[in-house]
């Protein structure tokens, strides 16, 4: 049984296909097809263009596949990008997905070397792979002169979230910087919710206190 | 309306001054009625002082719907085109019959007021999660733009903050406060159509697309364009000036994003609307024949469908369950499978989707506390349903969803496209 309420008018019909033809005119070069599994000869190309001396442009897009089809192979290639200004966010997209230990250490031996905006992009990439490795190296960088990379630090040991951070993080509640306090509070606040995800709410609870 | 230190001295200082007003000893001081609430206007201490974030073609139509309220009062503008920002100040000015629109170039320093209680945020989807976390974590409740999220990561974070928080939170999917889309979710919501079995949603465009990067130009200095403030958490890339306009940079989520993102994030939320705002759906298979057909743990079926469509104008949806259907789109209107679905009652026909409607509910909900329509877990669960329903195309096979541990079952690829990471020193 059918019922139309109102008989669509020309000018509706209109719009539709309008909207239609716009679907079908959505640019073609972006778009990718991805293998079913990753594929090594695939991942072998796309390093073959990172060793190259192709444009950052082309470099760039290939830092996006590999972190679909990069293996912990593609990591010696990719981490030298970060030290560069223009690829290493593209870089730590890659690296942030990459499985295994290899991204994390890479990482991790980055941080030791960098700084500034560079060092802080660095430090949050290691967060968010919540590299339980990297909370000594976080706990030093707690006490940075520069105030973004200590927050940084203070957030990346939040998501971690184990004892060893927890504990540097109450250490740092009393800190100077209103920035970095700010911040440490906010990565205490990350551990206690994950306290409480795991059923520990007496320790969660000792922290909010 | 402001909830901070500014408030308690405002009306301190009214009090103060009424009261002082009285005694022989002080100059008399002039209140304007407007000031008190008088004359019709609504009172300082009951007005929402409102701050805009990257305030471009969408930003200036919504602006318009904040300012229509009588119990708004809009006082910055946040741009990185000094263009834009001088636009906004001309509107709200002339509006207000004042000079006092505030301009800046960094959205922090807006964040920065006391004053301020609640921001509009209609920057590229780009900026969107960055700077709706970071408006929560500076106290202010927001109206946000949609795509809200770039990928599933995003989605979650931005629902923890917002709990976490407690801001009032309101994506700008506008027609969750449109009668007619309204009363067809309820429709399905409520049972009213049997038992639910499939629910279609319009994606305008299922392809997967990828950011690019455009040859370099000169760029221009921070005052007239602040380049590194526009890519703000993007990955880098040189200036060109074709991707200032948000249509071309990382529209629909950069890693992979078009129409499944653009449209679905009204239309998928209508749907989810639907079905009561549940968890998304937990299998999405590969596109075949212009559909792609995504799978709740109840078995309903979510659609994204190119065609097929009755021609009800753009965002349609359809919702079918075991004795009857309904259809809604754009143009305001519906058709339904029985007139009895009306129950003898009549559904306002309000085509065009206005965003009034639902400017008005965010302010009242920041008013009363409430969650508004579009709040962030109903965003989040629209956008992840989005968002997954893109990995299937991008990968082109089927890949199921694990609600509790947000992870896709066995698929490394699919659970490497749930993030990207974001350019420093940008953090969620």
């Amino acid at each position: 049984m059918f019922w139309i309420e109102n008989v669509p008018t020309t000018r509706q019909w209109s719009s539709s296909v309008i909207l239609f033809l716009a679907a079908l005119t959505i640019p073609a070069a972006a778009a990718a097809r991805a293998a079913d599994v990753p594929n090594a000869s695939h991942e072998k190309e796309l390093l073959a263009v990172l060793r190259s001396s192709a444009p950052a442009s082309e470099k760039a897009i290939t830092c996006k596949q590999l972190a679909i089809h990069g293996s912990p192979a593609a990591v010696r290639d990719l981490a030298p990008l970060l030290h560069d200004p223009q690829l290493a966010s593209w870089a730590r997209i890659a690296l942030e997905a990459i499985p295994g230990t290899a991204a994390d250490e890479a990482l991790r031996r980055a941080a030791d070397s960098l700084h500034g905006r560079a060092l802080v992009g660095t430090i949050n990439s290691i967060g968010v792979r919540r590299d339980t490795s990297a909370v000594k190296l976080l706990g030093a960088h707690l006490q940075d002169d520069e105030s973004q990379v200590a927050s940084a630090a203070a957030v990346a040991l939040g998501y971690i979230g184990n004892g060893p951070a927890t504990r540097l993080l109450r250490q740092s509640l009393s800190g100077d910087s209103v920035e970095v306090r700010s911040a440490v509070v906010e990565g205490c606040v990350l551990c206690a919710e994950r306290l409480v995800a795991a059923g520990k709410l007496g320790e969660a609870a000792a922290i909010y206190d | 309306m402001s909830h901070g230190q500014t408030q308690t001295h405002r009306r301190q200082f009214l009090k103060t001054a009424v009261s002082a007003g009285g005694a022989a000893v002080v100059a008399p001081t002039i209140i304007p009625s407007s000031a008190l609430g008088l004359d019709g206007a609504v009172a300082p201490s009951e007005r929402v002082v409102v701050g805009g974030i990257g305030i471009g073609n969408r930003g200036t139509y919504d602006l318009g719907c904040f300012l229509e309220q009588k119990d708004v009062h809009f006082v910055a503008v946040c741009d990185v085109k000094e263009t834009r920002r001088q636009a906004v100040k001309k509107i709200v000015d002339e509006k207000y019959g004042t000079v006092n629109c505030d301009m800046v170039r960094d959205f922090r320093e807006l964040l920065d007021r006391a004053d301020i209680d609640a921001v509009l945020i209609a920057t590229g989807p780009n900026w969107h999660a960055t700077a709706a976390m970071t408006a929560a974590k500076a106290g202010k409740d927001m109206y946000c733009e949609k795509p809200v999220t770039k990928n599933i990561s995003q989605s979650l974070i931005l629902a923890d903050t917002m709990r976490r928080t407690a801001r009032v939170f309101q994506a700008g999917t506008q027609r969750r406060n449109l009668p007619h889309f309204a009363f067809a979710c309820e429709l399905a919501r409520t049972g009213k159509l049997g038992k639910l079995k499939k629910i279609y949603a319009h994606p305008g465009g299922m392809q997967a697309m990828m950011s690019g990067w455009l040859p370099a130009e000169p760029e221009p200095n921070k005052e007239t364009v602040d380049w590194d403030m526009y890519l703000g958490p993007a990955a880098w890339r040189p200036f060109n000036a074709k991707l200032l306009d948000g249509f071309n940079f990382e529209k629909g989520g950069g890693l992979v994003g078009g129409g499944v993102l653009e449209w679905g994030s009204h239309c998928v939320d209508l749907c989810q609307w639907a079905v009561g705002d549940c968890l998304p759906p937990v299998e999405y298979n590969a596109p075949k024949d212009g559909q792609l057909v995504a799978r709740y743990d109840n078995g309903v079926e979510l659609i994204f469908r190119e065609r097929g469509w009755i021609p009800l104008g753009s965002c349609p949806v359809r919702f079918e369950g075991e004795t009857g259907w309904v259809e809604a789109g754009d143009s305001g209107k519906l058709v339904l499978s029985s007139p009895e679905l009306l129950a003898g009652g009549t559904v306002a026909e309000i085509g065009g989707y206005p965003a009034t409607y639902h400017v008005r509910d965010f302010l009242d909900c920041v008013k009363s506390r409430a969650q508004a329509k579009g709040n962030a877990d109903a965003a989040c669960n629209a956008h992840i349903a989005c968002h997954a329903a893109n990995i299937a195309l991008h990968l082109d096979r089927q890949i199921k969803y694990d609600n509790r541990s947000h992870e896709f079952i066995g698929d490394q690829q699919a659970n490497r496209l749930r993030s990207e990471a974001l350019r420093e020193p940008w953090r969620l």
